[in-house]
């Protein structure tokens, strides 16, 4: 845990979770919003660029579920107990409005008889760095959602097994089944990327 | 296990694609006017989310319900119970056994979902994040009964 983050726990546990839920206590507003900018500031940029990865690019909607995960994760701080990792607790939260997200995308896409799916923004003019963003983009879309969440958390993200085993509720065989399936699947679906192929 | 020894599962070859996709699959990094307003959104949407504002509407729905219910037993005369509509129930599911490795769930509801209350049953459904129920600290379980008591708990299904 980050010094940042044990201060945050620490004062939230000071006050217990009614105060700092209801904000009626010894909480007052400016240290409520003081702590959750401290909240804030320990996970935005890692959470926005996971739940970019995990959306298929799409930046409105990773802010979206961004925000939505840090106001749950904040509101339910006081029910931590320290016997895990608060990063990867709280990662375990966005993983879940991720999901929340993309299912209620899907209904609404499917009620309104249009193509599912989150798309990934569009982007000005087609420069190489876009083409592959969406070439990638494509290709994560079709991994199975298992294989696509441990292969972005581990792999791109850089989160040990065990922390996206953790994050996910899977065991960390599975996660490493995961891994290795997608990066099979991956490899066929972009084989120009790797090495020595021609560009 | 570390970082070291899973990285070192993969192939140098397999290390240099994965960083190609690294690379070439990041977000614009959050700044200037797209982050003013990402915090001006947060700091609206936190305040709104107070609890104390959100339960009280949740609080007079309880309570007009608890007044309703009162009011219909309190009823002289009446059996509640045949006031309700007949309810056939459900057939017995048929369960199909396989050896197959089960699939994935479904990113998507099916045709047979794309009624009104298929897809609200499909929006609800919980999804299998409690695989590993046994193996997580009570942290996770914590947290599960806390932000998400909608109840299901699909076993992971992946395989």
């Amino acid at each position: 845990m980050t010094a940042t983050a044990q201060t945050i726990h620490q004062g939230i546990q000071e006050y217990g979770v009614a105060d700092s839920l209801a904000g009626a206590g010894a909480l007052s507003d400016v240290e409520r919003a003081q702590r959750f900018g401290a909240f804030v500031a320990e996970y935005r940029d890692r959470a926005l660029r996971l739940a970019w990865r995990l959306l298929g690019g799409n930046d409105a909607a990773a802010e979206d579920v961004v925000q939505e995960a840090l106001i749950r994760g904040f509101r339910a701080l006081g029910s931590f107990r320290g016997d895990a990792a608060l990063s990867t607790w709280f990662y375990r939260i966005l993983v879940r409005e991720v999901r929340r997200h993309q299912r209620w995308a899907s209904v609404r896409a499917r009620w309104n008889g249009i193509a599912t799916g989150d798309e990934a923004d569009p982007a000005p003019g087609g420069s190489p760095d876009v083409l592959l963003r969406e070439r990638i983009a494509k290709a994560m879309e079709k991994l199975p959602r298992g294989q696509r969440e441990v292969f972005v958390m581990v792999h791109l993200e850089a989160f040990t097994v065990v922390q996206a085993a953790e994050a996910l509720g899977k065991s960390p065989g599975t996660v490493k089944s995961h891994l290795h399936r997608a990066l099979v699947a991956l490899r066929n679906e972009l084989a120009d990327l790797r090495e020595g192929a021609p560009s | 296990m570390s970082r070291n020894e899973e990285r070192s599962e993969l192939s140098a070859e397999e290390r240099d694609f994965v960083a190609r996709l690294r690379e070439g699959y990041k977000p614009e990094p959050l700044s200037g006017a797209r982050a003013t307003a990402f915090h001006a959104r947060l700091e609206e949407r936190f305040e709104n989310s107070r609890p104390s504002r959100g339960w009280f509407p949740l609080g007079v729905m309880v309570a007009s319900c608890a007044a309703l219910a009162l009011a219909l037993l309190a009823s002289p005369g009446t059996d509640p119970v045949t006031r309700l509509p007949s309810v056939t129930p459900p057939a017995e599911p048929q369960v199909v056994a396989s050896a197959e490795t089960p699939a994935e769930p479904a990113a998507e509801p099916s045709e047979s979902e794309s009624s009104g209350e298929g897809l609200l049953e499909y929006a609800m459904l919980d999804d299998d994040m409690d695989e590993g129920a046994g193996y997580l600290p009570d942290d996770y379980e914590a947290l599960t009964g806390l932000l998400y008591d909608d109840g299901t708990e699909d076993a992971d299904a992946e395989s």
